[in-house]
């Protein structure tokens, strides 16, 4: 009897150490239960379409021309890159990129971070919080909602922006037609986009602002430093994070204006076609070329690469 | 008596404040604008002098979009209720779904050790960043090959898939608890996925908030995978679906298009305007917690 008592504790001290040893190696299993819902999601519906996307980019995958679309089935090697590098919508869909970008990038950044560090500075709390409310509303707006607002603003004959010029400051009698007029569009674009983005941009420095320690502005205050002296010197330094985080997912403009692009309405003689909605069309409209689709948009996205990966080095050679 | 530096600092704080108005205005007009219209009756819509407020309000706009007017057909006849049906069961969905696998995955990332864990995390991480090629055009070949094209449930599965930035922010929040209260239920025998319900998501209540808010205002107005995926009108979402056809140009000579378009926009921005007001407060104290970088 005594004997099965050892041996089962003798068991037991084994089981322990497997499990002691099992826990060096492995650490907590229950972390991998934990995280396991999010990496089967991912693996389903980001991870595999993120692979089986850049084969396809290799294959003349037509939708209606086969029922099925094996990798092999129909193999083409990089003849989609090749075509893409001589189709002159790809040129005129970048011009189209870096006009969108230009339209509202620089602006937006002046105006948001001058925007928060100015809010920073309102003491009073419950104004400070209206005035914040009222700024990001345009943030949550849907896209499919904004810019549509937008085209009814700019309406030529019957929105407000012309009467507002026309009747109320009396500017001109002529005014333009903005999103129909291609020396316009441009500008109305931008002028949406900037609306559509500040709120969000301006609330992203101002956390970036609450997050600077008060003993520092104690400091600068007691050394006499005035407002522009404590922008540099403090607030500047104190959001660069913040900063690298607006420049790094705003820079790779290459692939943006998909959606914009289908709201707003591509503008007179389509300049508002961007390189990205081309490649949507190409792959969703007409004869439905997934694969010429997905290799435009994986150049566009290794063009994206690039440039974030140059403001990256650019920080940080800042730094230094 | 006032001294040249008192009036100096009154009137920069006027002139910052004039500015400030100008600014909220400035985010504010044209939802005020769109609103407006869709109070208006054609006959006010179509002038040259538009008035910033509707002289006589007209619910002619409200009546066409949600249940159909007499003798204009059945074109625009409960098309939104149809599409908001839609939108809110797809956002709300996908917000339960992902609030509870992200912040399950991003407390073991922030507090459970366990092997390969750092790698894993700084994986999704990086994932955010790399080209993404087709991965639109192959997640339509897998809907239509798991048979969830043109499926809501296709929609709903495609939206909680991601989440990179909501990972990050509720790693951080994790990270931000202090870990005491953790250790005294550990040495008390509890369970990690007890320590988790019981202990740690109630004290992460700011960050899932912003979690939640962020995931439906993002659903709410998703575009471009509703666009691909969805082609049945009525299994359509709104932000697709207020730019089709039907509220573009409607039929008849009673209703304008203007007005219709406006009435549809403003009706779909409402709950996400509402929702974000409401709980403003919470966000930004969940995205300060989250953003210490």
């Amino acid at each position: 009897m005594t004997q099965a008592v050892e041996e089962r504790s003798a068991f037991r001290t084994f089981i322990a150490r497997v499990r002691e040893a099992r826990h060096e190696k492995w650490g907590d299993l229950t972390g991998y239960l934990f995280v396991a819902p999010l990496v089967l999601m991912w693996l389903v519906f980001g991870g595999y379409p993120y692979i089986r996307g850049i084969l396809i980019t290799l294959q003349d995958y037509r939708v209606y021309e086969r029922p099925t679309w094996s990798f092999l089935n129909s193999y083409v090697g990089l003849q989609n890159f090749k075509e893409l590098f001589q189709d002159k919508y790809i040129l005129q869909g970048l011009k189209a990129a870096i006009c969108l970008y230009l339209s509202w990038f620089p602006v937006s950044l002046v105006f948001s971070l001058g925007t928060a560090v100015l809010l920073n500075r309102v003491r009073t709390k419950w104004l400070a919080s209206t005035y914040r409310v009222l700024m990001t509303l345009a943030w949550v707006i849907p896209v499919a909602a904004a810019y549509p607002m937008w085209q009814q603003i700019y309406e030529p004959n019957f929105g407000y922006l012309n009467y507002f010029l026309r009747d109320v400051i009396k500017i001109t009698q002529n005014p333009p037609s903005w999103g129909s007029d291609a020396l316009t569009y441009w500008i109305s674009f931008g002028i949406a986009a900037i609306w559509k983005g500040y709120g969000y941009y301006m609330l992203l420095f101002l956390i970036g602002l609450y997050n600077i320690p008060k003993e520092l502005y104690e400091a600068a205050e007691l050394d006499g430093a005035n407002g522009w002296q404590q922008f540099w010197h403090i607030e500047l330094p104190g959001i660069r994070n913040i900063m690298l985080l607006f420049l790094v997912t705003n820079v790779g403009f290459l692939s943006e204006g998909t959606v914009q692009m289908m709201v707003f309405g591509q503008g007179p003689g389509l300049i508002g076609k961007t390189a990205a909605l081309y490649a949507w069309e190409q792959a969703f409209t007409g004869a439905m070329r997934l694969g010429y689709g997905s290799a435009i948009n994986l150049f566009l996205g290794i063009g994206n690469l690039i440039l974030v990966t140059l403001v990256f080095k650019f920080f940080r050679s800042e730094k230094a | 008596m006032f001294s040249i530096h008192r009036v100096r600092r009154i009137l920069r704080r006027t002139l910052l404040h004039v500015y400030l108005i100008i600014v909220s205005s400035f985010g504010l007009f044209p939802f005020i604008w769109s609103l407006s219209s869709s109070f208006k009756s054609q006959k006010e819509l179509y002038t040259t002098v538009p008035a910033l407020l509707p002289k006589k309000i007209d619910l002619i706009n409200y009546q066409y979009v949600l249940t159909g007017v007499k003798g204009v057909g059945k074109a625009g006849m409960g098309q939104l209720l149809i599409l908001y049906r839609n939108s809110l069961a797809v956002s709300i969905t996908s917000v339960v779904l992902t609030v509870l696998i992200v912040s399950l995955a991003a407390y073991a990332f922030a507090r459970l050790q366990f092997r390969g864990r750092d790698a894993l995390f700084s994986f999704f991480i990086v994932l955010m960043f790399l080209p993404a090629g087709g991965t639109l055009m192959a997640q339509f070949e897998l809907m239509k090959r798991l048979k969830l094209f043109d499926s809501l449930v296709g929609l709903i599965l495609l939206y909680t898939g991601g989440g990179g930035t909501a990972l990050f922010l509720m790693r951080q929040i994790f990270l931000g608890i202090p870990s005491e209260l953790e250790d005294a239920a550990r040495v008390d025998g509890a369970s990690n996925l007890r320590i988790a319900f019981q202990i740690m998501f109630p004290l992460a209540t700011s960050g899932m908030v912003l979690v939640s808010i962020m995931h439906f205002i993002g659903c709410w107005g998703e575009y471009l995978v509703s666009r691909t995926m969805i082609i049945t009108a009525e299994k359509m979402t709104l932000p697709p679906g207020v730019n089709t056809i039907i509220f573009e140009t409607p039929a008849a000579g009673i209703v304008a298009s203007y007005g219709v378009k406006a009435t549809a926009v403003s009706l779909m921005v409402l709950p996400v305007l509402l929702l974000f007001v409401f709980m403003q407060r919470w966000f930004i104290r969940g995205a300060v917690e989250g953003l210490k970088l």
